[in-house]
Formats: structure tokens, C-alpha cells, sequence
């Protein structure tokens, strides 16, 4: 009986050993609901080119007898390039000279010196190398929203920091339907600055602003039942859950069509999944470090 | 039998000869970890071509799940069949009950597969995959470093060396130096240039094929003989990859460098990043072939790595991360230190009843002996010394005594009562009459003991495969060492009457024995008087006994089999908000400054694996494995989950036995409209996480509505084929996401793949995707116009279990709280019943929600363990009946088991071991030694009151005359497991819940026996007495 009594002691002994570890206080990222401009972007691709170019062709039929002037060099309007020349006796035998209809610079030679020309083929191209303008397509889907004298950004590709002010002068009214695009120009507006050089492709990207929005994180999205939530601060340390509506998608964000107002704060991550009701610690922006 | 022991030298030399052959047989005996057994699982991947996933269900995935399931592998059947439908591939999984041989399975898997899609399109079976991991394999790896080279210099040195080893280490089936630094060439496409000349990908892809590919231009006739003409594959360089020409429709061809920047590096795909102790490594890995040796593998790697040492530079180390040999040879070494120990205990307690150093070497001599010759039959019987078979040898150790006890007991008896000089002949003749008495109920207890592991040959599956080896080892030793008592000891004892020793002998103890021999008498004959103790003893013995199984025994964590220490402790990290690598590598960096902090005392070293942006861990080698629960639990302190980042710490042993490692709780969803069954998932999942129920809650296929990235051509406004058509759009969409692999060149006669990539920085939103340019008559038409680009919901995947749809739950606890795991599937019970009584009822859309089992395996290993305690409890009884002859004698030596049972109970429960294979092997065990105390009582007061002897006198008498042997063999049985029963050495944690049951199991029941069985039968016989 004794050894029983003792047994019965070592039972209470090992039950009692077995403690309870108190859960440890979940602690969350908390987000302010701001509202925000709801910008319609617009991204394509665009090509500079020149506005005032020139593409001078053969008049004449003959030899190219002479090029005055190298490639690159500067030229003034009615300056002399080169010669041609035809031993038909109509043409008197003498050399014809082609002149630069612009001033600019010589930026293509389509022939070389003692090449027979026809009548129409390319010589060289003239361009202006200070009015610049950009060349772009815009889908068909877009071309409602843009509009002559809308006013955006260049860049040379996704990454540079390093943006132009541009304006769109003019969006044709025909939409191809080869390519479902209509072709528009636009122009730099701040000539002032370092001018990408003639012929690279950039990106011209126009923020059309549709008025205000709600947007949330798509981490910051609760499931119940198959209707979305979030969780919404309630005092101090607490929070309710609370059915919104959702719109569109934007890469990682959603729109929020109802269900939520400006200056209320929601819970985007927590260290832990969390119950309504349960008490938590917000954590500093930046993520806590580790001891 | 006279002829033998009067010729010893015979005898010897019989048994020496014996001896050597088992030292050669144990030598050659294979060593492993565990028995060789496996449960393979063999996976198959198809992709699904232009099918949907329910389109590809409904033409192949019925028909092929129904022939999969019903499919055989040398009769070996399929235990499970997973299959889940994505989008564009669908993956089987199927598991065979154990046994089945892994190639036959791959390969009828294979032709299975391949008959029933022969009807498929030519990309769906050319993409067939068929494959098998099994995890019992185990493997071997090593980490590579040095602080002084970049990673691609240590691979450039190491490589030629460590490559050509594969073919000298025989059973290797992977083996490698992993760099995880993958190079490749990358054409990094510039998408203006293609613009500007109006390219596609294709034509780049085709052009960088065509420029390697080799092909054939006809035959030629030349006199008699046909020649092929042939223009051979061209094996391009690095320059030459840059004067490819991609020619355009009517355009003129330019150079893959105008559109292209090639480089040689680092590939982008390369997601994984190791290092040791901080610095960048290399990874040797190395798996066995299937049926190969991993230690005999490990071993020959080790020493060649030994050879190739001194050839390479000096700033180059390495470091194990993975060498199953070294904890084999622990595991077994430790074992092997368990048998001897058990040994020397054995021989202690002999001495303490024996007192003469002769004896006790007489009787001793044959642990080793039995042995020895068991490794004879191991070794016929096509077994390996592992943890499990030299487990049994350990177990049967103290155990092996106890014929010889028995048999020199009783030749000494016989000499005590002769006063006259003895001739030899008389003495031989002694000794025969002595032998021929005890030859019988020696065979008789020895088979009792053995009858109970006759059941575990008829269980299957895992049971049979952990437990058939210690089976068969105890068998084997212990069924040799009564043949060996029963020979050898009469022949020394003989031998060292003959040479004229006096072999007259007392315990040192013989004092305290004869008290403890008084103190009994008292007792007993006490006991035997007072109905009042007698009632309080037996009303105890009753009560206690399903109080303990009902109270006890659910308690009690139920396991397979015991797990090992480890040495190496992980750290693992996980954020689910780091976009880029650089941010994990950071954060590890940081932990690992941590961990030096504060447990830099007890680290040898470090391994950090880097998996992407959101996963990496440290892995943490430790001085003290005793610590290793010590430090899971500081460090599980110190690292608390933020909101943005998430730890968890545990030990790992790479060599721990791969048993199904089920989650505590498991729901299946079917039925009903399968939105709402993923709604269901979610909300479930939520609730049991929210309610911090189990630390982690899984879905199969997958709880979330996937998105995905929708690209549709404007096919109405024909845009769609002018600009670019369907194929070449997602070509130019995988080379701007993923890249797309183009062909192969040799650089240093290493191999590099081409990747096209498209050099404008990541894609991070869909916008910028959508302005992406295509060149068009001179013009540019942003990718945008060409496709309608929106993320939308993706087509819910179809996962289904041997034919049956649906969606599984299943929840886990940590390692750390599995004590509380009854508690939380209440819970989870609980919970689930409130949430189906919130459901619409009248909903008919509504899936099924049902509980299932999760722990079927471990489940049925224990019921057949139940059966197999059953049916050797049966088994023991039909021995007695045939030996006894008598029904309630019988069941009177039966007694003995349920005393034991309450033994085993209490020291599992307050040692916190665990309800496992082992501890029921440990019960089956016990209840072979068990009974055979309680026969030597029975037997004994059944002959004595047979002489005329009455109830009292033949009780008492025969107790009191057998309390010796009994105490001898019990706690020779007791310390001879007591090394196991505590669980040191290496693989000391496997064993140790069956060295917990048996010894607490036998002390409990020898005590309760020398009074309840005495008492019991005595009653008996008295009630006998007055009949008659």
C-alpha cells in the first residue's frame, strides 16, 4: 500500500512538471488607409527621330563625281554635298551639283564617290539635329484616354532614373488594324536639357489622373467564406475584421471599392496568424532586428 | 550425450571451429543503418500540352488512375495513389506497400504509363517523366570551401579531381561537385535593337540552333558504296556566338552582336547560394545505387578524399555535412559497447549468486559464444548488422545466461548429496542424469521465450520490416545459446571435475541472501494466511491495471520508432515580403552573427543554405548532441517571429530511419461545388491557425484562388498574327520572365547552356510589360496593344487520392508540442463541428467535410503489434497447457503478463517514453521472460504437492527453493538491458523505449509475481485439498 502512496506521488510529480509555455504577444505591421490618385498609366515604347530631315534623291541619272562633305559634317541650306554626272549630251556634260534643301547635319550617305546613280535612288539624308521629335503607337484601348497636349515622361528604359518632360502634339485618328495602334508624336518640352540622341527607342509613359482611390496590399487580405476582409485597428492593440469590396488588381496591390475609409489603419502582416479579439503589438515600420 | 562430454577436447574444437566461422560471418556481415526495406514511391509527371487539367482528366488521368492503383510489382501492391492536375502538367504520385524492389517498380511504372498514353499527342509522351526518390537511401555530402578563392575558381580546381572519383567508388549512384553558382552564356537581348530590325526571338533561338546543328545532305553513290554526306555538329565558342547571323524576311542580315550583349556569368536562375561558416561552398553529394551500401559508399569517398587531400591547394577545406558512415559506425559501436556491458553486468550478478569465478566463466563463456553463432544464421538468412538486429543481440545478451545458470545449478545439486570418492565414469554418468533433467524444460522455457516473436513473422509492412530483424537476432542467440548450454557447460564442468578441482563454492553475499530468503519466508507465509492482504493486494492489482489503461495508457506519445540524437541544429528563416536574395543573404548573415553570440561555445560549425528570396536556414554542428534539445529550445526563444519574418529551429539527423511522419489531424473536403470546397479549405485553415490549434495547417492541392497573368491577342482586329503570332509572343514573354534556354557550347571543355534574356532590368509590374517594344513597318507597337494582359482567377487545380477528388487539410504541431497533440485534435474537432453547424444546411452545393485518420500507418503498425501481443500471449499459453498438462496451472503462469503489463505502463509513463513499435516488441518480450519466472514457481509447487506434499508446505518449500534462480535471471535480464534502457551512445534513442518496458516491466512483475502466483495457486490447491 506504502508503494502505491509513493507511485501516487510520482504521478503528481511528472503532471505537474509538464508547464505550460504562455504564447507569446503576436506583433503586427500596421498600414494607414490614404487615399490615392488614381493614375491611369500609360506606357509605349518610343523612337526619337528628327522633325526637319531630309532625304535627298537623284534628279538626274549619272555618276557620283565628287562628295564634298564627310558624314557628320555640318551643313547649310543650299550648300553643295556632291556631284553627278551624265556624258548624255543633254546634260551638257556638266557636273550637277546636289544641294542640302536644309540646314543640318549629313547624317546618312546612301552612295559613294564613282557609283551610277538612277534617276530617284537615295543620295544621303539631312537632318536637323535640334528639332527632335518622338514617334509612338498607342492601343487602340488607350487612345480614348490620351489626347493632344497631354503632358508626361521620357526615359531611355525602365531602370534610368534620369526623365524628360514630354507633350504629345498629335495622335492620328486612325487606328491601324494590323497592328490595332494609332501613331501619335509627341515633343520635349524642356530643350534645355541633354537631348537623347536621334534614332534611340525610349519609353514615354502618361499618368492620366482618374480621380481618387482606396488601394491595399494584397497581403493585407483576410478570407471569409470566400468574401474578402481586413482587419481594421480597433483602439490601441485590438482589431475588428471588416468586408470590403474589391475592385481591380494592380500588380501586387488592390483597389477598394467600399468598405474601408481614409485614416483608418489596417494590419498588413503579423508575426502570427491572429483572432479576432486578441491583443497584439505594433512593430515599427522597419522590421525588428534580431537580438 | 556421455560420449561428448567426456571427450572435451571434441567438444572444443567442434565449438572453436564454430566460433571462428561466426567471427568470419560477422565480418562479412553488411553493415547499415536499418534492415534493408523500403517503401518506394515512384512519381510521374506529364505535361498536359494544349489540354486543360480537366480535359487532360477526362481523356487520360481516369483511365490512367485506374490502372495505376490496380497495378502490382511482384505482387507488391499500391498502397496509395496521389494525382494532381495543374494547368500543364499533371504529377502522379504512387506509393507501394513496403518490399516492393524500387527499379521493377520504376520500369512497370514506366511501361504502364507509356501503353496507356500511347494514343496521346507526340509532345504530351515525349514529356513523360518517370522517377523515384526513396528516402531510406540516405546520402552523403560535403561541403567545399575556401576563404582565399571565388567559388568558381575552388570548382575549376576541384572539379577534375573529384569528378573521376566517381568511378572508384562502386556503389555511388549521383555523385557530383554541385556548384551552386550556375554558369551559363547569356544573350542578353537589347528589345530597341529588335525593335529597330524587327526580330523575333524565334529567329534568334532558331539561329543560334541552326548554327550548331548538324545535319546530313543525302547519300552519294561513289563506285560500289553509298556515302552519306554529312555536315557535322559545330561546337561554337564564345566569339563565334557573336558572328551568328539572324537574316529577316527580305531584309539584310545582321549579327547576333547588334541585337545582343553576350556574357559569360552567373545565371540568373541560380536561386541557391551555400556557405560554410560564412564562406561560399561547394557541395560533393553523393546517393547510393539502388540496393547499394551507403556506408561501404561513404567510406571509399572518404578515403579518396583522404588521397586527393595532399593534391590540392592548401587554402581549400571541407567540412561534413552528411557522412552516414560515421554514424553507423557510432550506432553500431554503441551497440556493440551495450552488448558488452550487458555481458559484464550478467556476469557480475552471476558472481554475486555463484561466488566462484570458475562458475561463473562456465556459465558466462556462452554470451559471446551463442553470439558468434548467431551471426552464423544472420549471415545465411541474408541479414546486416544494423541498429535494430544488434539491438536484439544486445537484448538477448542478458538473457543468454540464463540456460547455463540452470544447467550448472542443477549438475552442482546433484554433487552436493555425493559424501563417497567418485570414479570418472560415475561422475560422467552424474552429469548426464543431471543434463537429462533439466534438457527439457530448458528447450521447453527456452522455445516459451521464443514462441512470443513467432507472431511478428506473420505481420507486415512497416512492423515487419523494423521489428523482423530483432526478432530474428533474438531467435537466433538466444535459441543457440541453450544448445550451447546444454553441451559445452556440462563438458567444462566435467573436465574441471576431472583434473580433481574443488569446485565447492558460496556467494560472497550469502548473508544478506539468506535474509532476503527469510524476509520472503515471513512474507510469503504471511501472505498466504491473511485474506485481508490478500484481498488488498489483488483488489490493488485489479484496480490498478485498467486504471492504467484507460488513464495511462492515452497519454502515452505514440511513435513508430524511437528517433536518434543529432548533432546539427537548424535555424531557418522565412519572409514572405524579401523580393531579392540579397535581402536573405543579409538577414542569415546577421543570424549567423547571432548564433555565434550566443552559442559560439558549443558551435564547430556552420552550413547556411540560401533558397531564393523568401527561404534559407543555417545549419548549426554542434559540440554536445546531449545539448541539442537545450539549445532547439534557446534559440526557438530568441528568434520570434516578426511580422515580416518568421523562424523556426529543430534538430536534424540526416541518418534518422524515414518513417511515415503523420500530421496530427487530417480533413478531407469532397463533394459539392468545388469553389466552396476551397472556400471551406480557407476558412478552416484560417480558424485552426487563428486559434494557434496546430503550428502549421496544410492544403492540398492548395488553399488560395491562384492568379495568373492573362495574355489574349486581339484576335478581331487581326493585330494578333501580323505583328506577332501566338507562339512567338509567349517566346518573347519567356524570354523577358524566365529566359529560354537555346542550345549548349563547350568553353574549357565545360558544358554551358545559352540562355536569351532580355536586358531591361526586371519586369516588376504589368505596365511595364505592356510597354515593351515590337518592331513593325518601321514603326513601334508596344506589347501592350497586341494582347489584352490582366491578372485573373486560374482554373482551380484538380487533386485526387486513389480516384477519389478532393481537398485534404491536415494540421501539424511542432516537434515540441507533440504532447499536446490529443488536446489540439479535440480542438480541431470541436472547432469543426461549430463551423459545419454555421453552414447553410440547405445549401446542396456543400462540400463533405470528413475527419480522417491521419496516422493510418503507425495505427496499423500497432494494432498488428496488439495481435502479435495477442496471439504470443496464446501461444505461451498452448506451451504451458502441452508442458504442464494442466488447465489451471496453466493459466496460473499466465498471471505473471498482466503484472508485467502494469510495470511496463508505469516506467513508460514516468520515463515520458513513448507507445511504440519497441516498447510493444519490449512488452512481447517480457511477456517470454516473464513466464518463465512464474513456470519455475508453478512447476515446482505443482511437483512437490504432487509428492503429498500439502498446499501450505509445497507452496512455501518450492518458492523459497526457486527464489534464487528467478532473482538471477531476472536481474541478469534487468541489467543486462539496463544499458539500453538508458539510452546512451548513438543510436541509443531508438532502442531505449524497449529497454525501458522490458526492465520495468520484469522488476514489477518478478516482485508481484513471488507473492501473487505463490498465493493463487495455493488457494487453488487448498480449495483442492477440501473437496477431496
Amino acid at each position: 500500500m506504502k508503494s502505491l502512496f509513493s507511485l501516487a506521488l510520482i504521478f503528481s510529480f511528472t503532471l505537474a512538471h509538464a508547464e505550460v509555455k504562455p504564447a507569446d504577444k503576436p506583433k503586427v505591421l500596421l498600414q494607414e488607409i490614404k487615399l490615392l490618385n488614381d493614375n491611369k498609366r500609360i506606357i509605349v515604347p518610343v523612337k526619337i527621330e528628327a522633325k526637319i530631315q531630309s532625304l535627298v534623291s537623284a534628279d538626274i541619272e549619272g555618276h557620283v563625281t565628287k562628295i564634298l562633305k564627310e558624314l557628320g559634317s555640318t551643313v547649310k541650306a543650299g550648300e553643295v554635298i556632291m556631284y553627278l554626272e551624265n556624258k548624255d549630251p543633254s546634260y551638257t556634260y556638266a557636273a550637277v551639283p546636289v544641294r542640302s534643301p536644309i540646314a543640318g547635319v549629313l547624317s546618312q550617305m546612301h552612295t559613294t564617290q564613282m557609283t551610277k546613280v538612277n534617276r530617284g535612288d537615295k543620295l544621303f539624308t539631312v537632318i536637323n539635329p535640334k528639332s527632335l521629335k518622338l514617334s509612338a503607337e498607342f492601343p487602340s484601348n488607350d487612345v480614348m484616354t490620351v489626347h493632344s497636349g497631354l503632358v508626361g515622361n521620357f526615359k531611355m528604359d525602365s531602370k534610368s532614373d534620369l526623365t524628360l518632360p514630354i507633350k504629345i502634339i498629335g495622335i492620328s485618328p486612325l487606328v491601324d488594324s494590323r497592328t490595332g495602334t494609332a501613331s501619335a508624336e509627341f515633343e520635349f518640352t524642356d530643350l534645355k536639357k541633354t537631348l537623347p540622341p536621334i534614332g534611340s527607342i525610349g519609353q514615354a509613359t502618361f499618368e492620366i489622373n482618374q480621380g481618387s482611390i482606396i488601394m491595399i496590399p494584397e497581403a493585407s487580405l483576410v478570407f471569409q467564406d470566400g468574401k474578402a476582409m481586413v482587419r481594421v485597428l480597433k483602439g490601441k492593440n485590438q482589431f475588428s475584421k471588416k468586408l470590403i469590396v474589391l475592385g481591380e488588381q494592380r500588380d501586387n496591390n488592390f483597389v477598394v471599392k467600399s468598405g474601408i475609409a481614409k485614416g483608418e489603419q489596417i494590419i498588413v502582416r503579423s508575426s502570427r496568424p491572429l483572432k479576432e479579439g486578441e491583443m497584439f503589438d505594433v512593430d515599427a515600420p522597419a522590421a525588428a532586428k534580431i537580438q | 550425450m556421455g560420449n561428448l562430454y567426456s571427450k572435451p577436447l571434441r567438444v572444443y574444437i567442434i565449438l572453436g571451429a564454430l566460433a571462428v566461422w561466426g567471427i568470419i560471418s560477422g565480418l562479412q556481415l553488411p553493415i547499415s543503418l536499418f534492415p534493408n526495406s523500403s517503401q518506394i514511391t515512384v512519381s510521374v509527371s506529364i505535361p498536359t500540352g494544349s489540354l486543360s487539367s480537366q480535359q487532360f482528366f477526362e481523356a487520360y488521368g481516369n483511365d490512367l488512375e485506374s490502372n495505376l492503383q490496380g497495378m502490382k510489382v511482384e505482387s507488391v501492391a499500391v498502397k496509395e495513389l496521389h494525382a494532381e492536375y495543374r494547368n500543364q502538367t499533371t504529377n502522379y504520385r504512387i506509393t507501394f506497400e513496403w518490399g516492393a524492389d524500387p527499379e521493377k517498380a520504376i520500369s512497370d511504372v514506366q511501361n504502364l504509363v507509356n501503353a496507356r498514353m500511347a494514343s496521346a499527342s507526340e509532345d504530351i509522351r515525349r514529356g513523360i517523366q518517370v522517377y523515384s526518390w526513396s528516402e531510406n537511401r540516405g546520402f552523403f555530402a560535403i561541403s567545399f570551401y575556401s576563404p582565399m578563392r571565388s567559388l568558381d575558381d575552388l570548382y575549376q580546381t576541384l572539379e577534375p579531381m573529384i569528378t573521376p572519383l566517381k568511378s572508384k567508388v562502386e556503389d555511388a549512384g549521383d555523385f557530383g561537385l554541385w556548384n551552386p553558382n550556375r554558369k551559363e552564356v547569356t544573350v542578353s537581348l537589347i528589345p530597341e535593337k529588335l525593335a529597330q530590325y524587327e526580330i523575333t526571338t524565334v529567329q534568334i533561338q532558331s539561329a543560334i540552333e541552326q548554327s550548331v546543328v548538324g545535319l546530313t545532305g543525302g547519300t552519294l553513290k561513289l563506285g560500289e558504296k553509298d556515302y552519306l554526306i554529312n555536315l557535322p555538329k559545330n561546337t561554337p565558342n564564345f566569339e563565334m556566338l557573336s558572328q551568328i547571323r539572324i537574316s529577316g524576311k527580305g531584309k539584310p542580315a545582321i549579327f547576333l552582336k547588334d541585337v545582343a550583349k553576350i556574357t559569360l556569368g552567373v545565371s540568373k536562375n541560380s536561386r541557391q547560394k551555400f556557405k560554410t561558416s560564412g564562406v561560399e561552398s561547394l557541395i560533393l553529394f553523393a546517393s547510393p545505387k539502388e540496393g547499394g551500401n551507403i556506408k561501404q559508399m561513404s567510406d571509399q569517398i572518404m578515403a579518396q578524399l583522404e588521397i586527393l587531400k595532399k593534391q590540392w591547394p592548401a587554402d581549400v577545406e571541407f567540412r561534413i555535412l552528411v557522412n552516414p558512415a560515421e554514424f553507423i559506425n557510432r550506432s553500431v559501436m554503441s551497440v556493440v559497447h551495450e552488448v558488452f556491458l550487458a555481458a559484464f553486468l550478467a556476469v557480475i550478478v552471476l558472481f554475486i549468486f555463484l561466488g566462484s569465478f570458475k562458475n561463473v566463466i562456465t556459465a558466462a563463456i556462452e554470451i559471446p559464444l551463442s553470439l558468434l553463432m548467431a551471426f552464423i544464421l544472420m549471415r545465411l538468412a541474408g541479414m546486416n548488422l544494423n541498429l535494430i538486429s544488434l539491438g536484439g543481440l544486445a537484448l538477448s545478451a542478458g538473457m543468454n545466461v540464463d540456460a547455463s545458470v540452470v544447467v550448472l545449478e542443477n549438475i552442482v545439486r546433484h554433487f552436493e548429496h555425493q559424501v563417497e570418492k567418485l570414479t570418472y565414469q560415475d561422475k560422467v554418468k552424474i552429469v548426464i542424469t543431471a543434463v537429462n533433467e533439466v534438457r527439457l524444460p530448458i528447450i521447453a522455457s527456452t522455445l516459451a521465450s521464443l514462441v512470443v516473436f513467432f507472431p511478428l513473422i506473420f505481420t507486415q509492412g512497416l512492423t515487419h520490416s523494423l521489428l523482423g530483424d530483432l526478432a530474428k537476432a533474438v531467435i537466433f542467440s538466444h535459441g543457440l545459446s541453450a544448445v550451447v548450454a546444454l553441451i559445452l557447460v556440462p563438458t567444462i564442468r566435467l573436465q574441471l571435475l576431472s583434473m580433481g578441482q574443488n569446485l565447492e563454492s558460496k556467494s560472497p553475499v550469502e548473508k544478506p541472501l539468506m535474509k532476503l530468503e527469510n524476509f520472503y519466508r515471513r512474507t510469503l507465509e504471511g501472505f498466504l494466511t491473511n485474506k485481508k492482504w490478500q484481498m488488498g493486494v489483488f483488489g490493488g492489482v485489479i484496480l490498478i491495471l485498467p486504471l492504467l489503461v484507460f488513464l495511462v495508457l492515452p497519454h502515452l506519445n505514440k511513435e513508430v520508432i524511437g528517433k536518434p540524437d543529432s548533432d546539427w541544429m537548424i535555424v531557418g528563416v522565412s519572409s514572405p515580403s524579401f523580393s531579392e536574395m540579397k535581402q536573405m543573404e543579409s538577414e542569415l548573415e546577421s543570424l549567423e552573427e547571432s548564433l555565434n553570440k550566443n552559442f559560439g561555445d558549443e558551435m564547430l560549425y556552420t552550413f547556411t543554405q540560401i533558397q531564393g528570396s523568401h527561404d534559407g536556414n543555417i545549419m548549426v554542428r554542434i559540440k554536445h548532441k546531449e545539448k541539442i534539445k537545450e539549445m532547439v529550445e534557446k534559440a526557438e526563444e530568441l528568434y520570434k517571429n516578426t511580422p515580416t519574418k518568421f523562424y523556426w529551429a529543430e534538430s536534424w539527423n540526416p541518418s534518422e530511419l524515414s518513417i511515415p511522419d503523420p500530421p496530427q489531424y487530417r480533413l478531407e473536403i469532397t463533394g459539392g461545388d468545388p469553389v466552396k470546397r476551397l472556400e471551406a479549405a480557407q476558412d478552416i485553415q484560417a480558424q485552426l491557425l487563428e486559434n494557434g490549434i496546430f503550428d502549421k495547417v496544410r492544403v492540398t492541392p492548395t488553399a488560395d484562388k491562384e492568379k495568373e497573368i492573362r495574355v489574349q491577342q486581339f484576335v478581331e482586329s487581326g493585330s494578333a498574327s501580323e505583328v506577332l503570332s501566338k507562339y512567338e509572343l509567349s517566346h518573347y514573354m519567356r524570354v523577358v520572365t524566365d529566359g529560354v534556354y537555346a542550345e549548349k557550347i563547350f568553353l574549357k571543355q565545360q558544358e554551358m547552356p545559352i540562355y536569351l534574356r532580355v536586358n531591361s532590368g526586371d519586369v516588376t509590374s504589368v505596365d511595364q510589360l505592356k510597354a515593351f517594344p515590337i518592331g513593325f513597318e518601321g514603326r513601334l507597337i508596344p506589347l501592350g496593344a497586341l494582347a489584352n494582359i490582366t491578372l485573373e482567377d486560374r482554373a482551380p487545380r484538380i487533386y485526387r487520392e486513389d480516384q477519389k477528388a478532393l481537398i485534404v487539410l491536415t494540421g501539424t504541431l511542432n516537434k515540441n508540442q507533440l504532447d499536446k497533440a490529443k488536446e489540439r485534435k479535440l480542438q480541431a474537432e470541436d472547432l469543426l463541428k461549430k463551423y459545419k453547424a454555421k453552414r447553410d444546411q440547405n445549401n446542396p452545393d456543400l462540400p463533405t467535410l470528413a475527419e480522417v485518420q491521419p496516422d493510418k500507418e503507425l495505427q496499423t503498425s500497432l494494432d498488428q503489434l496488439k495481435w502479435a501481443v495477442g496471439i504470443s500471449i496464446a501461444l505461451v499459453f498452448l506451451t504451458m497447457v502441452i508442458q504442464l498438462g494442466d488447465f489451471v496451472h496453466s493459466l496460473l503462469v499466465l498471471v505473471a503478463i498482466p503484472l508485467g503489463f502494469i510495470g511496463v505502463l508505469i516506467s513508460l509513463f514516468i520515463f515520458k517514453s513513448t507507445l511504440s513499435l519497441n516498447s510493444g516488441l519490449g512488452t512481447i518480450l517480457l511477456n517470454g521472460i516473464a513466464v518463465a519466472n512464474s513456470i519455475i514457481l508453478v512447476d515446482f509447487i505443482k511437483k512437490l504437492h504432487d509428492e503429498g506434499k500439502d498446499a501450505k508446505t509445497a507452496t512455501i518449500e518450492a518458492s523459497l527453493a526457486r527464489i534464487r534462480p528467478i532473482l538471477m535471471t531476472s536481474m541478469t535480464t534487468v541489467l543486462g538491458m539496463l544499458p539500453i534502457a538508458l539510452g546512451f551512445g548513438e543510436g541509443g534513442k531508438i532502442l531505449q523505449p524497449l529497454g525501458i518496458a522490458v526492465c520495468g516491466g520484469l522488476w514489477v512483475s518478478m516482485l508481484l509475481t513471488l507473492y501473487i502466483v505463490p498465493a493463487l495457486q495455493y488457494l487453488y490447491l487448498h480449495s483442492k485439498e477440501k473437496k477431496v
